[in-house]
This record gives structure tokens, sequence and C-alpha cells, in this order.
């Protein structure tokens, strides 16, 4: 079943063309994971599934109902959005910034319930941060504030999770463990993944589905196994790399050297 | 995972940060009261509590009682009520425009006022039933137009200052040229220009009043908001929060306020500047705490610097705003510096 769609949107930042007619579908309980180089779109696309950003042509449905239909609230209980590089005040604490995930569902003139009380609660415990609820945000860890970050956008209780390169900034050890977390999450409690990702090795090996965008179009869209190939590298990234099944079954990639002739095809920055 | 688990949910370090937060709002408050009987004990004449306390019981029928009245009950109003409004002001405006630095004199809000007051004052003298409003218009004029300047695909905090600035410049420009222009029509502009609360009666009690109790109704309701604002435009849209509506929103809840205060004492600085900066540090950035806070520490800090301005060159009178430029423009810079 579909969740969200992108039906041949069309999105421009300022003049520039970033997105171009791009059609994608997202099945509701999978993990569909979105890669490609600098500037091909990713964040962008990302941002137009969120409503952060409109198409200018093309629409976006969610639940098969235009997404520019939604109230701001009524969207925000259904699709969350993990940002790169979010900051929080100095003296906020975890548990402060996970009860913000309860704005969307609250009045103006009410304060928190004893059901708000209880959804931050487990947020806390299902992101492993209940020991560390009274400490401040700005005080721990680059892992520990993305885990934060993440109870935030559980307690909102989305059906749909949109995360933006979760674990850039992040040591592997770290990287891992965010990925686990979101993969957890997926799985026990059957929220949807859309996430940007920069390492092929995670969309490998955490994703049901990958989409590789290549100046604002859809590349190719499938399993790890059908998109993770050498042509792909080549085409996409103008690497040669050595690709291989490992022997627990995970699709492993190494890119060795670049191909000269396809760098010259592709400029531009991330983010734009 | 059992219920039970879900009972203790607010932490002792949560009751304790409440219980602090709500004893600096007690003390903020007391410290307000404190600064209005002070205002109203010291000045040319200095007059004792009970006589204070007599002639408000009896609306001053001794020359004491019509000193406490007529000129000190009113000019401490004024204070306190514009002291208020500019705290709340700037405290918004810091939030709206993720700026630290914003205060409705520094980013040309209170200009905007200005300007339009002046031509109330000079040009259409009969109307002048119609100051608050105008000088609302062109306190949203000159928001709407540092926005305009400032907007490049988001807003940079420097920017905005610098749009202020400008703005604030160009504006003031023209209410010079007015006051220089039609000088037989205001009286006290210079007082006007620095913000004074000289001869203040009764009706400019009434003037800012309404206004005083609308905005901070406004101000108080949207505290919630402003506190998700402050994760970031991205996070509060995630959340469901209107963005742009609610910047547009609260920057014309600053705008009234600094406006109402800009029409019944001129432009006074620095008032929003620095008063929600010293409530920060000591209640953090919750801005359903800071708001009342700000008030509460605005009406102190205007009506003890006004009662300063009355003894400090006694008998010459300073205007209030001398003093809160004297201590806001140091503090200004201070700030700059820890920001870059």
């Amino acid at each position: 079943m579909t969740i969200l769609s992108a039906d041949a949107i069309t999105v421009k930042l300022g003049d520039k063309l970033i997105i171009n007619n791009l059609s994608i579908s997202v099945a509701a309980g999978k993990i569909l994971s979105i890669v490609g180089p600098n500037g091909s779109g990713k964040s962008t696309l990302l941002k137009a599934l969120s409503r952060n950003l409109k198409p200018s042509t093309g629409t976006i449905n969610l639940f098969g109902v235009d997404i520019q239909s939604y109230s701001a609230q009524k969207l925000a209980c259904q699709v969350a959005v993990l940002h790169q590089a979010a900051q929080a005040p100095g003296d906020l604490t975890v548990r402060n910034l996970v009860e913000y995930g309860r704005f969307p569902y609250q009045k103006w003139w009410k304060t928190k319930n004893k059901d708000d009380d209880e959804i931050v609660e487990t947020a806390l415990i299902d992101t492993g941060l209940i020991k560390l609820a009274d400490r401040l945000v700005n005080s721990l860890s680059g892992g520990e504030q993305q885990r934060a970050w993440i109870a935030m956008t559980l307690a909102q209780r989305p059906q749909i999770l949109l995360l933006d390169e979760p674990t850039t900034y992040l040591d592997v050890a770290h990287q891992l463990e965010i990925m686990d977390l979101i993969a957890d999450l997926n799985k026990k409690q059957g929220i949807t993944i859309v996430m940007v990702l920069h390492d092929l090795n995670h969309a490998a090996q955490y994703s049901d589905t990958i989409a590789v965008l290549q100046q604002g179009k859809l590349y190719s869209l499938g399993n790890p196994q059908q998109i993770i190939t050498p042509v792909m590298l080549r085409d996409i990234f103008g690497v040669a790399a050595d690709i291989w099944l490992a022997d627990d079954g995970r699709l492993l990639c190494l890119a060795k050297s670049r191909i000269t002739a396809m760098t010259t095809t592709k400029t531009g920055g991330e983010n734009a | 995972m059992t219920n039970n688990k879900f009972t203790a949910t607010n932490s002792s370090y949560e009751i304790k940060r409440i219980v602090w937060r709500s004893g600096v709002l007690i003390a903020f408050a007391f410290i307000a009261l404190f600064s209005i009987g002070i205002s109203l004990v010291i000045g040319a004449v200095n007059i004792s509590l009970p006589d204070i306390i007599q002639a408000i019981i009896l609306k001053g029928t001794s020359i004491k009682g019509q000193i406490i009245w007529n000129i000190r009950l009113p000019r401490t109003f004024v204070g306190a009520l514009v002291g208020l409004n500019l705290a709340l002001s700037g405290a918004i405006l810091q939030a709206v425009m993720k700026n630290p630095l914003a205060d409705p004199h520094i980013i040309g809000i209170s200009s905007g006022a200005g300007l339009a007051g002046i031509i109330v004052l000079v040009l259409f003298p009969t109307l002048d039933y119609m100051l608050t409003p105008v000088a609302f218009i062109g306190a949203l004029g000159a928001a709407a137009l540092i926005y305009f300047l400032a907007w490049k695909g988001g807003i940079r905090p420097i920017r905005i200052i610098l749009a202020g600035v400008a703005v604030s410049a160009f504006l003031g420009s023209g209410i010079s040229a007015l006051l220089v222009l039609y000088s037989d029509r205001v009286h006290g502009a210079l007082m006007w220009m620095v913000g004074g609360l000289t001869a203040r009666s009764w009706s400019h009690v009434y003037i800012i009043f309404p206004y005083t109790i609308c905005g901070s109704i406004l101000a108080f309701w949207g505290a919630k908001h402003l506190n998700v604002l402050s994760l970031g435009d991205e996070v509060a849209r995630g959340l469901g929060l209107r963005v742009e509506a609610t910047r547009i929103m609260m920057t014309a809840i600053a705008a009234l306020l600094a406006a109402s205060s800009v029409s019944v004492v001129g432009l006074l600085g620095f008032v929003g500047l620095i008063v929600p900066h010293a409530a920060r540090l000591l209640l953090g950035s919750d801005y359903r705490f800071l708001l009342p806070a700000s008030a509460l520490l605005g009406i102190s800090v205007v009506t003890l610097s006004d009662t300063l301005t009355r003894i400090l060159f006694s008998p010459i009178e300073l205007p209030v705003g001398i003093i809160m430029a004297f201590i806001g423009a140091p503090f200004f810079l201070y700030l700059l510096r820890r920001e870059s």
C-alpha cells in the first residue's frame, strides 16, 4: 500500500531547477533510502515530501490526499521530520525537547496531559534516553543528541518519519547505533521510513527500497541488490567499485578509483 | 513496560526548575512594586509613604496630595506601562527575528511609529486621537520593510540588524526634518526624541493602558509558539507550527506594544534590549516564564531609571532615555562581542 507519493513533481529553488518531473511512491511500513551525488536533489526531494518546499508542478499525496490540503497540525500528526544539524536552545533538557513532539496534538489553551506524559516517557525509553532525560541536550554527545531529536519525532506518533542524513557528523559506532534505532522503529512500531543517506553500505544494509537520484531525476528504484551495482556507481558517482555479498548476506561496496571522464559531468552544491 | 512506570513523570530536577522560575517571577513582582513605590516617594519633593497612601485614597486634596495624584502617580504609571510594553516587545522581537540584538528602537520599529506619530501631530493636529493607531501602522510598516530588506532565502541575524539600522536612520531623518520644519508645533521635541516621562498625565495613562492589556494577553498567548519557533523554522514547521503566520502575528504584537509606548513617551531605547537578556540570564529561554519576567523587570527598570533622572542633577531633570542609552549602549556592545 502506498502511503506517500510524489506525482510528476518539479521543484525549483529560485530559478534553479532542482527536481525535474519526478515520480516516486513510498510503501507503508517500509524503509526507503534516497541516495545520489551532491547536488542531485536528495534533500530537496525530502523537503518537498515533508511540505517544507512546494513543488511548482505535480502533486504529493499522503494517504491518497493532496498534502497541501492538510492543516499544519494534522500533517505533523502523520509526518515527522528529522532535519540536519538542528540546534536546541542551550537550557533545554532532553525531556523538554521530547515534549515538543506533543505540540501538534495540543490546543493552545491546554498544557500537557497524562497521555502526553506517557507518550514522552515511551519515546525516551524507546530511544534509550530515559537516564539522560534531565540532562541538557547540548551537553550530550552527537549520537545522543541525534537520539533526542529522534525521540521528539517519535512523540509526534507519526506514520512516516523523514530523515535527512541522520548519521552526518557521527563516528562509525554512533552511525550504526542510529541506523539500528531507525530500523528498530520501523520493525517494532511499523513507522514508514524515508531517509536521505550518503553511505551506500548503510543504504544497502537497512533499506527495503533504494532510490537513486541524478540531477533531479530518478535514475533507478528497487531493492538493494538491484540498485547497488558497478554500473550505477560508475554512471552516478563516477567511481569504479567492488561489490560483493558478505557471509551474513549483507551487500557491501567499496569504491576503489575515480573514473575521471565521469567526474566532469556533475557540479553544484548540496542543499543549495 | 507497566503503567506504574509513568507515575513519576515530573522528575525532581524538573520540579526544582519550576520552583526556581516561579520564585524568580515572584521576586520580580516584588521588585516591580518596590520600584513603583520608590518612584512615588522620591522626587523634587520627597513624600512619605503614608502621605502617598492618603493622597491616593483622598484623590489629592492637600498640596502633597496634588503632587502625588496629578504628577507623580500618572508619571510612574506611564513609566511602568512603557517599561512593560517595550520589554515585552523586545523579548518577542528577539524570538521572531532569531536575533539577540533585536529591540524595537535599534531595528527601527520605534522610528516607524515615531515618524507616523509626528506626521499626525504636526500635519494633522486635529486627528490626535488617531495617534496610536497611526503609530502602530508606522511600526508595522517599518517591520515589513526590515523583513523585506533582510530577507534573502531566510533570516540572518546580522542582516536584520544592518537593515534595521538603515531603516532606523532613514526614518529618523524624516522625524528630525519634521521636528525642525514644524518646531513651533511640537513642544518638547528634544525630550520626545530621546524618550522622556516629564509631565506625563493621566491622559497618557489612558492612551497606553488598553494596548498594554491587549498586547500582554496576546504575547502570553503566543509564548508556547515562540518556544517552538526557537527550535528553528524547519523543526517548528515539522511540529505543525505555521511559522510564517506566527512570525507575522507576533511581530504585529511587538509593533503594537512599541507603537503605544512611542505614542506617550517618544523614542525610548534599549529597554527592550536589556530587560529580556537580564531575565534570560536568570530564567532561561522558556518564553512562558521569560515574557512575564521581562514585563515585570521592564516596569522596574524604567520606573527606577526615571527616579534616577529626577534626583541625579536635581533640580534639572534628564530625560529617562538618556539614562537608558547610557546603560544600554555598552550592553549592546557586550552582546555584539559575545555573539561573534
